[in-house]
């Protein structure tokens, strides 16, 4: 059971209003996963569920077989690591400073040690943040926030890595850039679960993609199965191609 | 770190010197080698039974207004969130002004009511601000709190029964720190260090609030948790502070802003400075009420607002040149 993510029946509402409706799921880590769907089809909160900050209005999410609700808030964040949309950077902190803010579950009461020092500096180099270290937060442009943002989840060591539209308002050149952080991280054994706006960029990046759309699955599959114009025609309601060309995947959108 | 440490080392160093000015200079500035050659001087009495408890009284309040003020903009992350710009202070004078209409009274009422309207008000605050709390709900509601605290404290006023009663009401909506005695120290003391230090504790928790709730929430910060103890902390230190010496403004929301461009904007490094800077704020303002040249001593909360409301028009006019 080691590395799975699971929601088993899970219902999730928002005040009164229900969003997702016994979903069954089941994630791997070392892959990356794709949540797709249109807006406010429940990705959100599919992933704020995952990550224990949603409780479920019934049904449960397992980590490794374990209630997520069983565990402590540090404990849970220790192992999963979330990424909100527009995440908000209250107080003009130094980079390094917000990015060891990542290391919050895992230090308690005591201060950062040398050995912390070592794996923020890490996270800023990985996520390509290292010469924003001394900047501060407050004057990033989108594309370094977004650097930063990721070497902060980074600088917590999770297993299971949830971001919300990590790669939005970005240009094309930062969302390669991130993305490839966020994929070598799934290579190197993390469970990586993201949603995403761009059908291309989720058929390039993706092992798995799941289509959400009015609070249910309406496919679960690689790229080539998940992002069929049938299924994306249901959920988006465009006609759509998907073409694999020398790069990889890609999908076209045709019109309404 | 090297230069937070200087900057608090440099505060409390500024501390002692304003302590000891407090308790030496004032309208009979005291000749402390005499009265050190001789014990029986009964100018002692007048260091011991006087400056001392408005010294130590200026120190306290002073701290717990500071970090008060330090932990609510961290938690808010609002630069001018201030128990008193928030109603907080105004909750625990109504506290301790509505005792005088209770048909009974036992030594600690009054303070005892003035914690309890001061966690009334903050609960209420930070009820009000959780969730979608933006700064214009959370101001909003500290405008309400002002309002509605305001009108009761009228209340009190114009149904006072007798004229010694609205001497009283006055004293509290006018914080000063003359003539308190070491009663009062004994009485506010604890409770306002138990408050300063449930409010150090918040410290890792409005850091992580710098990501947004969600983001605090998803580094494994109970909010629950945290606002518990910053409703506790703040009714205590600061509702203990206005049992004793009446409502006295703006050092909490003047500490954390001069502090920041010294020590950083990280939350939790702001607190123990702001704790050390409020009380500097505080025995300098009384100081100098003590000081200054008129008929009758100017109440030291009416000072403090004359001080603070030209600084909250200059931090406004500078947000909106940032929001611009």
């Amino acid at each position: 059971m080691s590395g799975v993510l699971e929601a088993r029946g899970l219902t999730l509402k928002r005040g009164r209003r229900e969003i997702l409706a016994g979903l069954d799921l089941s994630l791997n880590r070392g892959e990356v996963t794709v949540l797709l769907g249109p807006n406010g089809a429940g990705k959100s909160s599919l992933l704020a569920g995952l990550c224990g900050l949603l409780r479920p209005a019934s049904g449960k999410v397992l980590l490794d077989g374990e209630d997520l609700s069983a565990l402590s808030p540090a404990a849970r964040a220790r192992r999963i690591g979330f990424l909100p949309q527009t995440p908000e950077i209250a107080w003009p902190l130094e980079v390094r400073i917000l990015v060891g803010l990542g290391r919050t579950p895992h230090i308690g009461a005591r201060g950062l040690s040398g050995e912390d020092a070592r794996i923020i500096d890490a996270a800023l180099a990985e996520a390509g943040a290292a010469d924003l270290a001394d900047r501060d937060a407050s004057t990033l442009s989108g594309g370094e926030r977004a650097r930063v943002m990721i070497a902060r989840v980074l600088a917590g060591e999770p297993d299971w890595l949830l971001a919300d539209e990590p790669l939005a308002g970005l240009d094309p050149g930062c969302q390669i850039d991130a993305a490839q952080t966020l994929v070598r991280r799934a290579r190197a054994g993390c469970g990586v679960v993201l949603t995403l706006h761009d059908l291309t960029l989720a058929a390039r990046i993706a092992d798995r993609v799941l289509v959400l759309a009015e609070g249910k699955l309406l496919a679960d599959g690689p790229p080539e199965v998940a992002l069929v114009p049938d299924v994306l025609a249901r959920a988006f309601g465009v006609r759509t191609a998907l073409r694999r060309g020398p790069e990889g995947l890609s999908v076209d959108i045709l019109g309404r | 770190m090297t230069r937070r440490r200087i900057v608090i080392a440099g505060l409390a160093g500024l501390v002692l010197v304003l302590a000891a000015a407090s308790l030496i200079l004032g309208r009979t500035s005291l000749p402390l080698a005499d009265m050190l050659a001789h014990p029986e001087d009964p100018l002692w009495a007048v260091l011991v039974q006087l400056r001392l408890p408005r010294t130590l009284l200026a120190l306290l309040i002073g701290a717990g207004l500071g970090l008060s003020g330090a932990a609510l903009q961290g938690f808010t992350r609002n630069p001018l969130a201030d128990p008193g710009v928030l109603g907080v202070s105004s909750c625990a004078a109504l506290g301790a002004v509505l005792t005088l209409s209770l048909p009974f009274a036992f030594p600690l009422l009054q303070p005892l009511a003035a914690m309890a309207g001061a966690l009334a008000g903050v609960g209420l605050l930070l009820a009000l601000s959780g969730g979608a709390g933006s700064m214009t709900v959370f101001l909003l509601a500290g405008v309400v709190l002002n309002t509605i605290a305001g009108a009761g404290v009228a209340l009190a006023l114009s149904l006072a029964p007798t004229p010694w009663a609205v001497n009283g009401i006055i004293d509290w909506l006018m914080g000063s720190l003359a003539d308190r005695s070491l009663e009062d120290v004994a009485f506010a003391g604890p409770f306002i260090l138990v408050g300063l230090g449930l409010l150090v504790l918040t410290g890792r928790a409005l850091d992580a609030l710098t990501l947004g709730e969600s983001g605090a929430a998803s580094l494994g910060i109970d909010l629950s948790r945290t606002r518990a103890l910053l409703a506790a902390g703040t009714a205590l230190a600061v509702g203990a502070g206005v049992a004793v010496a009446g409502v006295i403004g703006f050092a909490g929301l003047v500490t954390p802003h001069l502090l920041r461009p010294l020590v950083g904007a990280r939350p939790s490094g702001l607190l123990w400075p702001s704790a050390l800077g409020g009380a500097a704020i505080v025995l300098a303002g009384d100081l100098a009420v003590r000081l200054t040249p008129s008929a009758a001593e100017v109440r030291l909360g009416v000072a403090m607002a004359c001080l603070g409301g030209p600084f909250f028009l200059f931090l406004l006019l500078s947000l909106r040149r940032r929001m611009a």
